[in-house]
């Protein structure tokens, strides 16, 4: 889990209890502004997560079960995404809906929907996806040129619109 | 004042107080109590995984290899007579290596180890003609936090093609613990590693030749035992359990049905994959995150916060559940040649 998910509110509310206990007890605020400021400073800059959803289309036409990679350009937590039937997806980072704003790569790849596991397979958990039918030309951090910007405002992204040659 | 001194009893109201006292005290022992007891069972299940570490290494120091999951008996190797109807090849897997050196001989012994764990010789019946005492659970394989204590082969093997009716029980001893077979390439992409599934895990058949060779070399573990895992917690499979909570399915295989019998060898050697862990609707969706996410294919346990592993120095760490990929995928790969240092 990325702290700096949740501690994001708190700094507003922590800054907020900081002004008003200045004033009242001056020895006590000031020793809880350098607590506070070390919490802070101990849990990195706060990144909001933002919910943002999107589509993928190959060749025109939505691609169910694309899975997507967004790779941070600094350090920080991959999100991912999964297209469901129409070739829509929401973003998730660390378990948790939404993703931290800044902006990344974005990897995808499409396994052939048309591949489903054996009933045997299933069971020993031996399935292999499908191959990817956009012939691995986007699948990992490497190799994509695909780019995201994820911003406090963003709710949707652009259409990634793909071909499979 | 005399009335004082007459006094033998005490009042109502007075007891009501000390009735009132004890049962806030008892309500603030109470969760201390349930914590402690977690706790015990937690360190009882790292002693189980512990005991598996240092068989590993008595395994060692009596064959100078260490057993590695998933070899397949070559067919001109298979006894033929009795011949095995059930055509399967796969050899016994490394937990039950392991039994010698786990005080469990016994079961060791009943069984013919030139031959499958799917074959009648070494089945309890209706599948097989072997004493069902040789199915008896071993508590080393059990860590005590898992609530559910089912393992059924029954529509496995059924689904697999042998002669039994999927809902006829066939009851194998199961494992909380398992081997760990690979890193899948799914979940390599989220490190930024190639897309590929490569079985270097410490347990592993090197080079993928099922038929060639089951064991593995201290030697061959060149990232060093002690920055290599060998053993995971996969907790209460053939139940699914996402985030901790029980998963709704109708039947068994709408689930998956995840084996956990440590005769079982591939079915309990895992690959481990990135799952994304929001979709409740779809637990299984591709992702980022591993550790206590979904019991059927990663790192699972019923322990607050991460799950317990054992190294290959025979040690055990808890590992947390907030750890990064790139230090997880570094753990399991054997020959990786990353440097990953103590976890926390």
């Amino acid at each position: 889990m990325n702290p700096a998910c949740h501690f994001a509110n708190d700094r507003i509310l922590v800054l907020f209890f900081k002004n008003k206990m200045t004033t009242q007890f001056q020895n006590f605020g000031s020793i809880s502004a350098v607590v506070f400021c070390a919490f802070i400073a101990g849990c990195g800059g706060s990144n909001k997560m933002v919910q943002v959803s999107g589509s993928v289309a190959v060749d025109g036409k939505p691609a169910d079960g694309a899975a997507l990679l967004f790779f941070p350009s600094g350090d920080g937590p991959v999100a991912t995404a999964t297209c469901n039937a129409e070739g829509k997806y929401k973003l998730v980072c660390e378990g948790e809906p939404g993703i931290p704003k800044g902006s990344y790569s974005v990897a995808i790849r499409w396994p052939d929907p048309s591949v489903k596991p054996t009933a045997a397979q299933k069971m020993t958990g031996l399935f292999n996806e499908g191959p990817d039918l956009l012939k691995g030309k986007y699948e990992s951090k490497q190799k994509t040129t695909l780019k995201a910007e994820i911003t406090a405002s963003t709710t949707e992204l652009v259409l990634f619109d793909l071909k499979s040659n | 004042m005399k009335r004082k001194f007459l006094r033998t009893g005490f009042t109502l109201v007075e007891l009501l107080v000390v009735i009132a006292i004890i049962g806030i005290l008892v309500g603030l022992l109470l969760p201390a109590v349930q914590a402690a007891r977690e706790a015990a069972r937690r360190m009882q299940c790292g002693n189980n995984m512990k005991q598996m570490g240092l068989a590993i290494h008595n395994h060692e120091s009596t064959f100078k290899n260490i057993p590695a999951w998933g070899r397949q008996i070559p067919a001109i190797e298979y006894p033929t007579s009795p011949s095995n109807p059930y055509g399967q090849r796969a050899t016994f897997g490394v937990l039950f290596r392991l039994l010698p050196y786990l005080e469990q001989s016994t079961i060791y012994q009943l069984f013919d180890l030139k031959r499958s764990y799917i074959d009648p010789v070494n089945m309890a019946p209706p599948l097989g003609t072997l004493s069902i005492s040789g199915f008896a659970t071993v508590p080393g394989f059990i860590c005590p936090s898992t609530p559910s204590n089912f393992s059924d082969y029954g529509p496995y093997f059924a689904v697999s093609g042998l002669p039994i009716s999927p809902t006829t029980p066939y009851i194998l001893p199961r494992t909380d613990y398992r081997p760990i077979r690979a890193i899948r390439g799914t979940l390599n992409l989220c490190v930024g590693l190639p897309n590929t599934t490569t079985d270097n895990a410490m347990l592993s058949v090197p080079n993928g030749n099922i038929e060639a060779k089951s064991t593995v070399r201290f030697s061959e573990v060149t990232d060093g035992l002690s920055n290599t895992i060998c053993f995971v917690e996969q907790a209460g499979m053939q139940k699914r359990y996402f985030k901790g909570k029980p998963f709704p399915g109708t039947t068994l295989l709408d689930n998956g049905l995840g084996l956990n019998s440590f005769y079982g060898d591939v079915n309990i050697a895992r690959q481990i994959r990135g799952l994304s862990g929001a979709n409740i609707a779809d637990p299984t969706q591709q992702g980022c995150t591993v550790i206590n996410v979904w019991n059927e294919e990663n790192p699972y346990s019923f322990h607050t916060g991460g799950v317990q592993v054992t190294r290959g120095d025979g040690s055990v760490f808890f590992m947390s559940q907030s750890i990064s990929n790139e230090v997880l995928v570094a753990f399991v790969s054997r020959d990786g040649g990353e440097n990953v240092g103590a976890p926390e």
